[in-house]
C-alpha cells in the first residue's frame, strides 16, 4: 500500500444505532485507487450496515464519509451513485425485460431531440462489454442472461458511469469456479482503470486471491485493517471470530448395515438431470458436490415432491413417487431449500408460525389450531436447536441467516422427520455458525436421520459428510470416501466429470 | 392546602400517562385512535350520533358492504384482488330474488342456492387463478363484467319484486332493538376472525400470501388455499347482495355498483397488506364502522355528498400513508 495516496473512499468514526442495537461504532475504512479492499466478518458484525451507509440508504448518527478527500453527506443511495460509488448486489439491479444496452446506460441515453439514438447506444454498450469480456451482444435481453452475464453487465454498468468505486456484496456466491476466474479478471480490469474496489465474501479463500487488504468487523466495531497476502488466513478468521476456529472434524462413520432408508433407481428431470443408483442409510450424512447446474439443487427437489420428475424410488422399503411437497412431507421427508429468505421462510411472519408451519396437520385438532400448543411446540425447537431469540412472535426475518437456518431446519425436526435434503445449508452463514450447524446436522444424524447435502463448499463436506457423490451435468459420476486425501479426485470429478471406478457402496 | 394540589398534581400525572399511552397506541393501532377520535368528533357535533337508535343505524348501514369486504380480506391476505365482489352480489340479490318470487322455492333454500352459486363463481375464478398464476386482478376484471351482464340478463335488465316476510325479516328485522344485518354482520366477522386466526387453512392462508414457495415446500397446499379464498369471498358476496335484496324488498341487477373498491378500501383501511399475508378481518371490521361513521358525522355536519367523497378517498389514503411511515419508522431495515 502506497501511503502517499489520497483514499478514493474514506469512512471515519462511523456509528450507527438502531433501536435497542448499536451496529456499528467508530469504525474506519479506506479504500485506495486501484486496490481491492474485502470487508469481512461474521453475520451480524455490521457489514451491510457499512455498506448501506457507503451507498446512502442509512445516514451514519455519526462520522465522516469522504470521496477522493472531499467530504460528503448521502442522503440518497442517488447521492452516492453521483459522488461515483456503484453497487453490484446478489440481487442484481437490472431491469430483466429490457436489453442489455438499454440497462448499461438506463440513466444517460445518448440521443437528440429527446429521442433515442439507438445505434450510438449499442455502439458505447459494446465497448463496456468489451471491457468485460463478455461473449453476449448489446441487443441480448437480460432475463435470457445467465446469473454470471447478468454480473458482468452490472460491471459495465458501473463502469458506464466511471465509477471511482465499486462495491461488490457477495459477487461470487452464485458462480461457478470458471466463472468466477473471469470475475477475477474484470476485477483486475477495474483496478487498473484505478477504481477503488471494495469486496465483502462469505469465501474466505478468495481473498487471497483478489485482495490488497482487509479490513475486519465484530460485533459492530473495528478489529483491524491487514494487508494481503501478507496476512494469513487463520489470522484473518481469528480476527473474525475473536479466537481461534473449530477445526476437529465432526465426521463418523456409519456402518451400511439394514435396509436404506432412500433408495433411489432413477430421478429424471428432463434436459436438468438424470441420477440413478443413490442409496442412503438411517444416520448417514450423505454430501453432494457438484458445480452450479450439475443438478444438485434439481435432484433434491423433486425427490421431494417440489418439481415435476420422473421419480423410480423406495422410501423405506415402499415405493416412493412424490407427487408433491405435502406427500413427502407425511412420509417423513423434509427440503432445506436453497434460498431461505424466498423458499425456507415466511419472513414477515413469527419464528413460531414459520416453524409450525409444516406441522400444523399434527398440530390441529378438527382443524383448529391451539396456540398454545403451537407455542410450547415452538418453544421446544427453539431450545433443542440453540435458536438465539428473544421471544417467539419476533419476525424471522430480523434473525441472522444462522438463525433462520435453525428455523428451516426446525420447521422439520418438531415432527417425524426420517429423511433432510439440504440444499446449500451453509450458504451466506459466518463461520461460526457453519460449524455450529454441521454439529448440529451431526447430531441430528445420531438420532437415526438420514442427510442428503448439497454443498459448493467442499471445505465443508470433506469434514462433515460420511460419503460424497459427485454430480457433473445431471449425472452421478463418482462417489468418495470423504476426507482430505480425496480432495484432489473430486475436484477433478466435479469439474471434468471423470472419476475412478466408484467405490463400492 | 397540600391535599387539593397532591390531587393536581396526581391528575395531571394520570393525564401525562394518558397522554403517552394514547401516543404508544397510536403507534400500534393508528386506525383504533382515528376511529376514537371520529366517534368524539361525531358525539361533539351532534349529541343524537351515540343515541341507541343512531347507533344501530350505523350498524345497519355498514352491514351488507362490510359483509363483502370481510369476504375481500380473505382474497387479500392471501396476495390475491376480486374486483368481482360486487357484480357477484347484484347477482345473487338477483337470484335469490328469482328464486323466491317467480319460482317459488322457500327462502331458506333459496338463499342457500343463491350463495351456492357466489360459491361457485368465486372457486371457478379461484382455480384459474391459483393454478395457471394469471394475476386475480384479470381473471376477475373479467368475471366482474361478464357476470353484471348475467345478472342484466337474467331479467332483461327489469327489477323483482314481491320478496316475501321471511326473507324480508332478514334485512329489515330488529331483534330487540338490534338490526338482523348487523347481527349476521358481527357474526360473520367473528367467525372469520376465529377461522383466519385459529385454523389450519386459515394459518395456510397467511403462509401462502406471505411466500407461496415457503408455504408449498412446507406442505402448504398452496393453489386450493388460495383457490378457497375466492370461494369464501364469492360466497359472502352473493350473501351481501341476498341480504341487499331482503333489506330492498326488491331485486337489482344494477345494485352493488362499485362495491368492489369500497370492499378494497376497507380492507386497505383496516390494515390487512396488498401483498398479502398481513392483516385481519377484525381491521376491516373496525374500518367499515369508521367510513360509514365519516358519511355520518358529514351529513350530520350537513357536508354535501359530493364533498363527502373526496374526504372519504382523502382519509383512505391518508390512513393508509400514516400506517406506512409508523411502520417505516419503528422497523429497522438491517
Amino acid at each position: 500500500m502506497d501511503e502517499l495516496l489520497t483514499p478514493i473512499l474514506e469512512a471515519t468514526g462511523i456509528r450507527k444505532e438502531f433501536p435497542g442495537v448499536v451496529a456499528l461504532h467508530d469504525v474506519d475504512l479506506a479504500v485506495l485507487p486501484g486496490e481491492v479492499h474485502c470487508l469481512v466478518g461474521q453475520n451480524g458484525a455490521g457489514k451491510s450496515t457499512l455498506v448501506k451507509i457507503i451507498m446512502g440508504a442509512y445516514a451514519p448518527d455519526a462520522g465522516q464519509l469522504r470521496v477522493g478527500g472531499h467530504e460528503v453527506v448521502f442522503r440518497s443511495p442517488r447521492d452516492s451513485l453521483r459522488a461515483g460509488i456503484s453497487c453490484i448486489f446478489q440481487e442484481l439491479d437490472l431491469v430483466p425485460g429490457m436489453t442489455v444496452a438499454e440497462n448499461l446506460l438506463l440513466a444517460d441515453l445518448p440521443g437528440r431531440y429527446g429521442l433515442i439514438d439507438p445505434a450510438g447506444r449499442d455502439r458505447k454498450a459494446e465497448e463496456l462489454l468489451a471491457r468485460v469480456g463478455a461473449d453476449f451482444g448489446p441487443a441480448t435481453v437480460v432475463e435470457q442472461l445467465a446469473v454470471a452475464d447478468r454480473q458482468l453487465v452490472a460491471i459495465a454498468k458501473a463502469l458506464a458511469v466511471d465509477a471511482k468505486v465499486v462495491l461488490m456484496d457477495e459477487p461470487s456466491a452464485p458462480l461457478t469456479a470458471k466463472e468466477l476466474d473471469r470475475l477475477f479478471t474484470v476485477i483486475g480490469e477495474l483496478k487498473r482503470a484505478g477504481c477503488g474496489v471494495l469486496y465483502i465474501s462469505h469465501r474466505l479463500e478468495e481473498l487471497h486471491r483478489v485482495g490488497s487488504s482487509a479490513t475486519v468487523l465484530r460485533d459492530g466495531g473495528l478489529v483491524g485493517t491487514y494487508p494481503l497476502p501478507e496476512t494469513p488466513l487463520r489470522s484473518i478468521v481469528a480476527a473474525m471470530i475473536g479466537g481461534e476456529p473449530e477445526t476437529a472434524s465432526n465426521r463418523h462413520v456409519v456402518a451400511e448395515e439394514g435396509p436404506p432408508i432412500l433408495d433411489v433407481r432413477s430421478v429424471v428431470v428432463p434436459q436438468a438431470c438424470d441420477i440413478e443408483g443413490v442409496r442412503v442409510w438411517p444416520g448417514e450424512i450423505v454430501g453432494i458436490a457438484g458445480l452450479v447446474g450439475s443438478g444438485r439443487t434439481t435432484f433434491l427437489r423433486a425427490l421431494f415432491g417440489a418439481d415435476r420428475a420422473h421419480v423410480d424410488a423406495a422410501f423405506d422399503g415402499r415405493p416412493y413417487h412424490p407427487k408433491s411437497p405435502g406427500g413427502a412431507i407425511a412420509l417423513g421427508v423434509g427440503l432445506v431449500p436453497e434460498d431461505r429468505r424466498l423458499q425456507g421462510l415466511v419472513v414477515d411472519h413469527s419464528v413460531a408460525d414459520n416453524l409450525a408451519l409444516a406441522s400444523l396437520p399434527r398440530l390441529s385438532r378438527l382443524g383448529f389450531v391451539g396456540p398454545g400448543r403451537v407455542a410450547a411446540f415452538a418453544q421446544r425447537l427453539v431450545a433443542a436447536l440453540a435458536i438465539k431469540v428473544s421471544n417467539l412472535r419476533v419476525r424471522a426475518g430480523a434473525l441472522s441467516g444462522g438463525n433462520q437456518q435453525r428455523i428451516v431446519l426446525g420447521k422439520w425436526m418438531g415432527g417425524n422427520v426420517r429423511l433432510l435434503l439440504l440444499d446449500e445449508p451453509t450458504r451466506g452463514i459466518d463461520v461460526g455458525a457453519k460449524a455450529e450447524l454441521f454439529g448440529e446436522l451431526r447430531r441430528i444424524a445420531s438420532r437415526g436421520v438420514a442427510m442428503l447435502v448439497a454443498s459448493s463448499e467442499l471445505d465443508e463436506m470433506l469434514p462433515n459428510c460420511d460419503r460424497i457423490l459427485v454430480f457433473f451435468a445431471g449425472r452421478l459420476v463418482g462417489e468418495f470416501p470423504p476426507g482430505e486425501k480425496n480432495r484432489t479426485a473430486i475436484v477433478n470429478a466435479m469439474v471434468t466429470g471423470q472419476a475412478p471406478a466408484r467405490t463400492s457402496a | 392546602m397540600t391535599a387539593p394540589s397532591k390531587a393536581a398534581g396526581s391528575t395531571a400525572a394520570t393525564a401525562s400517562s394518558i397522554a403517552s399511552r394514547l401516543g404508544r397506541a397510536f403507534l400500534t393501532r393508528p386506525l383504533i385512535v382515528i376511529f376514537v377520535l371520529s366517534v368524539i368528533l361525531a358525539a361533539a357535533i351532534s349529541p343524537a350520533f351515540l343515541s341507541t337508535r343512531n347507533v344501530f343505524n350505523l350498524l345497519q348501514q355498514s352491514s351488507i358492504d362490510g359483509i363483502i369486504a370481510i369476504g375481500m380480506t380473505f382474497v387479500i391476505l392471501g396476495a390475491g384482488i376480486d374486483l368481482s365482489v360486487g357484480a357477484v352480489a347484484a347477482f345473487g340479490g338477483m337470484a335469490v330474488a328469482i328464486l323466491v318470487s317467480d319460482m317459488g322455492v322457500p327462502a331458506p333454500l333459496a338463499i342457500l342456492l343463491s350463495v351456492s352459486l357466489g360459491a361457485l363463481i368465486g372457486l371457478g375464478q379461484g382455480l384459474i387463478t391459483a393454478l395457471t398464476k394469471v394475476p386475480s386482478f384479470i381473471i376477475t376484471l373479467g368475471t366482474m363484467v361478464s357476470i353484471r351482464g348475467l345478472t342484466y340478463l337474467l331479467t332483461d335488465g327489469k327489477p323483482v319484486f314481491g320478496v316475501p316476510d321471511s326473507l324480508r325479516y332478514l334485512g329489515n328485522g330488529f331483534v330487540g332493538p338490534v338490526p338482523v344485518v348487523g347481527i349476521i354482520f358481527i357474526i360473520v366477522t367473528i367467525a372469520a376472525a376465529v377461522f383466519l386466526g385459529r385454523t389450519r387453512i386459515g394459518r395456510y392462508i397467511f403462509a401462502a400470501g406471505g411466500n407461496p414457495e415457503a408455504a408449498r415446500l412446507s406442505g402448504v397446499p398452496v393453489a386450493s388455499v388460495i383457490a378457497f379464498t375466492f370461494v369464501v369471498s364469492g360466497s359472502l358476496a352473493a350473501f351481501g347482495g341476498v341480504l341487499l335484496t331482503a333489506w330492498l324488498n326488491v331485486g337489482q341487477p344494477t345494485a352493488s355498483q362499485g362495491v368492489e373498491l369500497y370492499a378494497i378500501a376497507a380492507v386497505v383501511l383496516g390494515g390487512t397488506s396488498l401483498f398479502g399475508g398481513k392483516g385481519g378481518v377484525l381491521g376491516t371490521f373496525v374500518a367499515v364502522i369508521l367510513l360509514t361513521i365519516l358519511s355520518n358525522i358529514l351529513n350530520l355536519a350537513g357536508v354535501s355528498p359530493y364533498f363527502q367523497q373526496i374526504l372519504t378517498g382523502v382519509v383512505l389514503v391518508g390512513t393508509v400513508l400514516l400506517n406506512w411511515a409508523i411502520a417505516r419508522r419503528s422497523v429497522p431495515m438491517a
